[in-house]
């Protein structure tokens, strides 16, 4: 495609993640999701969930809703690979004795073991990240981009949506 | 490269979809029908699901589950 975001993958944290599932139009979510390799942390799933628990009494539509986000997203564990990397990071921090989030940490460590950039709505938190290989993206842009390139591809559109 | 055997009608079929997208080769006609199938169902799977998503209630959420995940390391 040719939209002006470099990228085609991304790890989007749990503001990003929120940001995305609210989409007004349920048809350009899909589009984002089909377009874009979206990865997504356990722990930043675990904390989207616990709000979509908190928000939805009925197990079937979350266990669907589940079944919906495990087969679009990249769901990415946090294993031993990604506990090592995290723990190198947090140890950098210490000593540099800079305040943190641990769900950002993991995030951090995902993403660099993966070199992709964290799709975020706080891009300014994830500078402090930057110099363990990881740059983020607001995930505003990536969509307002998006859309202007659907439009401008609207005239080429060979399917409508 | 693998090949596929279509009837007659599907070809004539396949050939104006060819043209009609400006696709070079049959190939690129059964990855784009693939792709249009695979948004489909996605929009109709999503369609399914009755849910929505405040994004200004989820933030506050999660800042709740920040600020009471973080009780802190053993008792002094």
């Amino acid at each position: 495609m040719s939209s002006k975001i470099p990228y085609k993958e991304f790890l989007a944290d749990t503001a990003a993640l929120l940001y995305l599932y609210s989409l007004q139009s349920r048809d350009l979510l899909v589009l984002i999701l089909s377009k874009f390799k979206i990865h997504v942390s356990a722990i930043s799933l675990a904390e989207f969930f616990s709000f979509i628990y908190y928000k939805q009494h009925e197990y079937d539509i979350v266990s669907r809703f589940y079944g919906f986000t495990s087969k679009t997203h990249i769901i990415e564990p946090i294993d031993a690979p990604t506990a090592l990397r995290a723990s190198m990071i947090i140890n950098d921090l210490i000593k540099h004795g800079q305040v943190f989030d641990l769900v950002d940490v993991f995030n951090v460590a995902v993403a660099s073991a993966k070199n992709i950039p964290i799709l975020s709505i706080d891009t300014e938190r994830y500078q402090q990240y930057s110099k363990y290989g990881v740059t983020s993206l607001d995930v505003r842009d990536l969509v307002s981009d998006f859309e202007v390139y659907l439009e401008k591809a609207g005239s080429e559109n060979h399917f409508p949506s | 490269m693998k090949t596929v055997a279509v009837s007659e009608e599907t070809w004539k079929r396949l050939k104006e979809i060819k043209e009609r997208m400006g696709l070079q080769s049959m190939n690129d006609v059964i990855s784009a029908l693939i792709e249009a199938w695979h948004l489909t169902s996605l929009k109709e799977e999503f369609s399914k699901i009755d849910i929505f998503i405040s994004y200004e209630e989820g933030l506050e959420f999660v800042k709740t589950v920040r600020k009471f995940g973080s009780k802190g390391f053993l008792k002094q």
